[in-house]
């Protein structure tokens, strides 16, 4: 991060105070002269892989070694997905937002494709098909897509006045389709998240109130609608009023988690030594690792984790303030609510506040299409800090010209290298 | 308009840098026309209110898991405990008993009572609050239970709950019971005592009645040692079945595997048995018991008896078969005696090994006048042709030459009238006159020189021929080894015993018996190559005093080898019938036939400087 360019700093008119950083290494700034923000949020996001890797470690590991035999069989996969997601996230915060945006509308359209393409030829897990199987890779489009909708809803909400009728329609068109693709698969967690970060980045852009009103009720009658329809989630949301009316059939999994969370106590059973993780928790390594870590950690861990990710939202809230243009505030907010807000779904799931949905814990919970999302995430909201320090987002134009980041360091204008 | 666009410019100090001054491509196409309302910046409110919402939700969620992990979480680290505790009442299922070699004589099986609750009647896949008729859930069981539908509704009556269906169901019929998922069937279990030996050991181990009550044998007296040390097991778990070490209680992984290991060995038993049988049938005999006894710690490799029952259907069979007559009956020993007699005689240096009597025929002592068996004066004899043909005169004559109180003493030293130290269910002690009657009467010592007058049972016998073989030491005889986990089977004791005479006057003893075999009553039992002592025994039967004519208890005792002698063997038939029942014609084709299974069993080797030695042609 530290790496210096051997040309000296070119500082650009009209912005001194990062101009001498502009230049420099791949990132063009110095971890010192990073904002505090970033440098915090990279800090926050590594703690967060690294706590999330031990606790999947514990959750998966007897059952890895019943199952497969091998009881470092999750961590060992989990790991490798976390350094191709920091790959991501390095990417991420070396490429200029500018870039990013412009990627968003076809990869949300690529995405949306992609979705479709799970319902005709995606693997069914669970009565659900929500994959598509490349090779031994498998792909969840649906997750992918989810930090590619933040960016694309950041254009189209920033200038929300400025663009034309057409414009909002075919992009809140494209939205809905994609939201009912979900909710086809079905899907309804990711549908709900998804839908939930848009009418939030809405709010944050300042939509007329009267609108996102009616967008929420909207929303709330095709989700009702669509628990009426689907047999399963129907049963989710009744067994999740009581599980305890049905302890061995639907209630069976949130029933498991409670005990599990109420095992717990105030301080925990321990780093390791959670019982229910022992097979009585189903998918104790994805949607129920919390019941696991807050058995673990008891209610004392809870408020850590509660209260890490008010601190994660406050710094995402200060790097939105701090940015400079609609779009990059709209990213930085967009990428703050589906962080933390998934993982507040996912922990309601978990604590039955909120009826049984397969969303995975940011970070924590095993799956590489889930870390990939996440870090990608992440890496935005670190790459909003650091623009807003002045590490620039210069038209795409003039880089095509220059021609080749190899050479982007020792011309006359030196550009950051996005 | 203009005041939103100069209160975003306050915000961002920093004008027109960034993609705030570069149209988005969204934006760019339109710029043209709608430049006035271009610049429209995010309100910092609404930033403001996303986050504050994010919280409230999180403060929300802090509320839940307070609620959970505080309020609540004792009360669901409960609920958890119990569904991760396994609870393992014990059935109570006592120790299996094995013969010598390992083999099951006796054991416990799981059987299943099913219980009915046609209020619960439901089968799998079912609405949870369908009721399923009787007549439904009797068709689907009388598959299973390979009964007619029509029976099992008959038991059910129209009762509703609480019905008890069946019962001695075996663990393969509960498991497919179990697989048919029906709601309202309840399969309790329970232990059942399997003899798969059936009548073979009855008679020393006994048998458990209907309530598991011991009845008898050894089931009855090692009673205490047959139950399992067993207390409600408590372990948690994990789903799988895993046990975990956390908060483990002291032995709940202890397993009790112990098995009641026995002295028997069931195939020496199995021939014992049918040699028996086959003489009792002969000689329509009451009945006969037959025992082998190792003499140098007292193990019993066979005890059997006939008639003897069936502990699978004990109901079936009389009351009187349940005891061991062998153990627990007193009879006159005759004959059989004589050799001890001898023995005391000699251990008291009142005769001398080579020395003789004279057998004058009758005697008449204190009144009563004494014959031999054929009434017939054999003349001068010396110790060997004395037991050869067993003259009861001669015997009187040599215990004469022992003091009556002298001879008392040794009759109470053997323990005539004491209970013999050993494990076998029920055993008494013999009867023996009083010292004064035995002192002042002449009769008494008289008539115990041959056998008669006092009373002892079968197995007091045997231990004091087991005295003769093992030079002099009184052995206990038992019949159980001890307890031992697992197929770990015990090894012999060491030989033990308590020492009463010397062995020199043994031996003698010994020679002699070897002679009764060789040309006396015993010749029926010579196999070829080994060296075997005996006596043959026949004794009237007496009751409350007064002898029953006819009736006579045949017997035979056997020493082998000679030369380093490790077993006695005894048989004892009551009441055969027939002129020419004697412990030789009865006993003794019994006696040869265990002999020749017993030297095969326990691979005893021929007996060296036997002139006959040949490879053993021993039919087992």
């Amino acid at each position: 991060m530290n790496r210096r360019s051997r040309s000296p700093a070119s500082p650009r008119a009209g912005n001194p105070g990062a101009a001498a950083e502009a230049a420099q290494g791949p990132l063009h700034l110095a971890w010192a002269q990073w904002p505090a923000e970033a440098r915090l949020l990279l800090v926050m996001v590594a703690i967060w892989c690294l706590a999330g890797l031990l606790i999947l470690g514990s959750a998966s590991w007897w059952v890895a070694a019943r199952e497969n035999g091998d009881p470092a069989f999750y961590i060992k996969r989990q790991a490798i997905w976390l350094m191709a997601s920091w790959g991501l996230l390095w990417l991420a915060m070396r490429t200029s937002l500018r870039r990013w945006l412009r990627l968003a509308g076809p990869a949300v359209l690529i995405g949306g494709v992609l979705i479709a393409a799970t319902l005709v030829a995606g693997s069914t897990v669970n009565g659900a098909s929500r994959w598509l199987v490349l090779g031994p890779i498998q792909i969840q489009p649906s997750e992918l897509v989810k930090p590619f909708v933040v960016l694309q809803g950041a254009s189209l909400f920033a200038h929300w006045k400025r663009i034309g009728l057409d414009q909002k329609m075919l992009w809140l068109g494209t939205f809905a389709t994609l939201l009912l693709l979900i909710l086809k698969q079905p899907n309804l967690s990711t549908a709900a998240l998804t839908g939930l970060l848009l009418w939030f980045m809405a709010l944050a852009a300042g939509l007329p109130l009267v609108s996102l009103l009616g967008t929420a009720a909207a929303g709330g009658a095709l989700g009702s609608a669509s628990i009426l329809v689907n047999e399963y989630q129907r049963l989710r949301v009744v067994s999740f009023l009581n599980p305890w009316r049905d302890p061995q059939g639907d209630g069976y999994q949130l029933v498991q988690s409670l005990l599990a969370i109420g095992s717990g106590g105030v301080l925990g059973e321990g780093f390791g030594l959670s019982t229910q993780k022992l097979q009585y928790l189903p998918i104790q390594s994805t949607d129920f690792i919390f019941a696991v870590f807050a058995e673990e950690f008891g209610f004392v861990g809870s408020m850590v984790v509660v209260l890490f990710l008010m601190l994660f939202g406050f710094v995402g809230l200060r790097v939105a303030l701090g940015c400079r243009s609609n779009q990059q505030r709209l990213v930085a907010i967009g990428a703050t609510t589906l962080l933390v807000g998934q993982s507040i779904l996912n922990i309601a799931v978990a604590s039955g506040s909120m009826p049984t949905t397969g969303l995975p814990l940011p970070m924590i919970s095993y799956g590489g299409n889930s870390l990939l999302a996440s870090l990608l995430t992440a890496g935005l909201l670190i790459r909003c800090s650091l623009e807003s320090r002045g590490l620039e987002s210069r038209p795409s134009r003039s880089r095509r010209q220059r021609g080749g980041e190899a050479r982007a360091g020792a011309g006359p204008d030196p550009a950051p290298i996005g | 308009m203009r005041v939103v666009r100069r209160s975003a410019k306050a915000s961002s100090p920093i004008p027109l840098h960034g993609d705030g001054q570069i149209p988005s491509q969204l934006d760019s196409q339109r710029s043209g026309r709608r430049r006035v309302i271009q610049l429209q910046p995010v309100p910092a409110g609404r930033l403001l209110t996303v986050y504050l919402t994010l919280c409230l939700a999180l403060v929300g969620l802090a509320g839940r898991m307070a609620w959970l992990q505080v309020k609540e979480g004792d009360r669901l680290q409960q609920r958890a405990r119990a569904i991760q505790t396994q609870k393992t009442k014990p059935i109570g299922k006592r120790r299996p008993i094995v013969d010598r070699r390992g083999r099951l004589v006796a054991l416990d099986e799981e059987r299943f009572t099913l219980w009915a609750h046609p209020r619960y009647f439901n089968f799998p896949g079912d609405d949870p609050n369908l009721i399923r008729t009787s007549s439904e859930t009797a068709e689907k069981l009388a598959e299973v239970l390979q009964v007619p539908a029509p029976d099992l509704m008959r038991t059910i009556g129209g009762r509703k709950s609480g019905v008890k269906l069946i019962t001695d169901l075996d663990p393969e019929t509960a498991r497919r019971l179990r697989e048919l998922g029906i709601s309202g069937l309840d399969l309790e279990p329970y232990p059942q005592r399997i003899y798969p030996q059936a009548q073979l050991f009855a008679n020393v181990v006994g048998f458990l009645n209907l309530e598991r009550v011991a009845q008898a044998g050894l089931e009855q007296s090692r009673d205490k040692d047959l139950r399992r040390q067993e207390s409600v097991r408590q372990m948690r778990r994990g789903a799988d079945g895993t046990p975990l070490p956390d908060g483990l209680q002291a032995g709940v992984l202890y397993t009790d595997d112990l098995r009641l290991q026995l002295t028997l060995d069931s195939r020496l038993q199995q021939v014992a048995q049918q040699a028996l049988a086959k003489q009792l049938k002969q000689w329509k005999a009451k009945r006969g018991s037959a025992m082998v006894m190792d003499v140098r710690n007292g193990e019993m490799l066979a005890l059997t008896s006939s008639p003897s029952y069936d502990p699978n259907n004990f109901w079936k069979f009389s009351p009187g078969l349940f005891r061991e007559w062998s153990v627990q009956d007193l009879y006159e020993p005759g004959s059989t005696f004589k050799p001890i007699n001898l023995a005391i005689a000699l251990q008291e240096k009142a005769i001398k090994p080579n020395g003789t009597v004279n057998d004058v025929g009758q005697l008449t002592i204190g009144g009563w006048p004494i014959f031999n068996h054929d009434r017939r004066a054999n003349g001068i004899l010396d110790f060997a042709t004395v037991l050869q043909v067993s003259s009861n005169v001669a015997m009187v004559q040599a215990m004469r030459l022992l003091k009556p109180s002298t001879y008392w003493e040794w009759m109470r030293r053997i323990g005539i009238d004491t209970i013999p130290d050993t494990d076998l269910p029920g055993a008494v002690a013999g009867e023996l006159k009083t010292r004064e009657q035995f002192t002042t009467q002449p009769i008494e010592p008289a008539t115990a020189a041959f056998g008669q007058g006092f009373s002892l049972t079968p197995l007091k016998l045997l231990q004091l021929h087991a005295m003769l073989a093992n030079g002099g030491k009184l052995v206990s005889p038992h019949i159980t080894r001890g307890l031992r986990s697992g197929d770990s089977l015990a090894p012999a004791p060491a030989a033990r015993g308590l020492p009463l005479m010397e062995p020199a006057v043994t031996k003698q003893v010994m020679a002699w018996l070897e002679t009764v075999v060789e040309k006396g009553s015993g010749k029926g039992v010579q196999v070829d190559g080994y060296r075997i002592g005996g006596k043959t025994g026949t004794a009237q039967k007496a009751r409350n005093g007064v002898y029953i004519p006819g009736a006579r208890i045949t017997s035979f005792v056997a020493h082998l080898p000679i030369d380093d002698p490790r077993y006695v063997l005894l048989v004892v038939v009551d009441e055969p019938q027939g002129g020419n029942a004697y412990g030789s014609t009865v006993a003794v084709p019994a006696a040869k036939e265990i002999i020749e299974a017993l030297l095969v069993l326990e691979k005893v080797p021929p007996s060296s400087g036997k002139p006959k030695a040949a490879e053993p042609t021993v039919r087992g």
